[in-house]
């Protein structure tokens, strides 16, 4: 017998009865094929992004990460979405004041002597006075600028609050609502 | 027989239950026909979900006259020449040069070959030698019933199975003379 026709015989009788098992995407492919109009039949097979042969918990699990995710990414939206700037700048005199520190309150009472004064944020004071608050929600507030500690500014000028007080019950409110708020605070010589 | 009538009938009620069993029926066997028809376990994949899919949009032309496994075979083979043929213009056909017939193999380098490692050898074939040496020497067509199948000559097909052939032997040469076991794995 020839080689080639040894070959024929050969692969003829390995093939004759020959078997093998697909994976089981075929026949869920073909049943999306075959019947496009059918619905998923339970809840996990509703979330169509998933391939259906993932375990069920695997599933959960992506499930339960992407659900914290999208409500994470709602809370930084809708939080921050309302909130604005309260910036501005500190003055001795005619010039900016070098350093120091800012402090917000928020005003819960509108009885004076107000009793309930809540430190909100501080800041650091710059080297051009500037000081700046971002995401400052809507309400009222007060403001309070001291000097650097032990420095000269601070044995002329003493802490003061918007717009020119020495007190918070004299101070005028810094009052965030649509927009971002500009409040400079012109700094109190010492007597 | 009666049984098959009932399945057929469901089918054709488009019943998923049903579809299911025939497809659980044929499913191993048809594979093993896109495995050998295909270049590779993907491929089958996909001409499986093919054939069977022709299966039953075809099971209203199924009169009974035969058996039912017959038949799915039949549709799988001529789906698989469709599908040979839309893929075929993409696939170069490689040459053999330098053709020794006077080498030859050893008798185990062929009776020894795993089912897995004929499947290697007959995907690595040229899509036209592959689909003839399937038709001619694993399911049995002649040269004239291939030639109107492919749309080829008769003598075309004796030549792609010629082909087809000469390559698997000298795959199964090299195995002999220079050790080359692996060579159907790689």
């Amino acid at each position: 017998m020839e080689e080639e026709d040894k070959i024929e015989k050969r692969f003829s009788e390995a093939f004759r009865d020959f078997k093998r098992e697909p994976s089981g995407l075929v026949w869920e492919g073909l049943k999306r094929e075959l019947h496009p109009e059918s619905k998923p039949q339970n809840p996990w097979d509703r979330l169509w992004m998933f391939p259906r042969h993932f375990p069920g918990r695997f599933r959960l699990g992506i499930a339960a990460a992407a659900a914290v995710f999208a409500i994470f990414l709602g809370i930084i939206y809708f939080g921050t979405a309302s909130h604005h700037v309260v910036s501005g700048h500190a003055y001795t005199g005619e010039t900016r004041m070098c350093r120091g520190t800012a402090f917000l309150f928020k005003v819960d009472d509108k009885v004076m002597p107000r009793d309930s004064i809540v430190h909100y944020r501080s800041a650091m004071v710059d080297e051009n006075g500037g000081y700046r608050f971002p995401g400052i929600g809507p309400g009222e507030y007060l403001l309070r600028v001291s000097p650097p500690d032990g420095s000269e500014i601070a044995s002329k000028f003493q802490a003061s609050w918007y717009d020119q007080h020495v007190s918070p019950d004299s101070a005028h409110l810094v009052i965030v609502g649509p927009e971002d708020v500009q409040a400079d605070v012109q700094m109190r010589k010492r007597n | 027989m009666d049984d098959e009538r009932d399945l057929v009938k469901r089918c054709l009620k488009r019943e998923v239950k049903a579809e299911k069993q025939l497809y659980d029926l044929y499913v191993h066997k048809m594979f093993g026909i896109c495995l050998r028809y295909s270049g590779n376990a993907m491929e089958a994949e996909d001409l499986m979900q093919e054939g069977f899919l022709r299966v039953f949009s075809l099971l209203h032309t199924f009169r009974f006259d035969g058996s039912l496994e017959g038949w799915v075979f039949h549709v799988f083979i001529h789906s698989a020449i469709n599908y040979t043929k839309r893929h075929l213009r993409f696939k170069a056909e490689v040459r053999l040069e330098n053709y020794d017939h006077h080498a030859t193999f050893h008798e185990e380098s062929l009776s020894k070959l795993s089912h897995d490692e004929m499947l290697k050898i007959i995907h690595d074939l040229p899509p036209g030698y592959r689909t003839v040496f399937n038709l001619y020497a694993i399911d049995g067509y002649h040269h004239k019933e291939i030639g109107k199948m492919l749309g080829i000559s008769e003598e075309t097909s004796k030549s792609q199975l010629y082909m087809a052939k000469r390559r698997i032997r000298e795959i199964l040469i090299a195995r002999t003379n220079f050790g080359l076991h692996n060579i159907a794995k790689s």
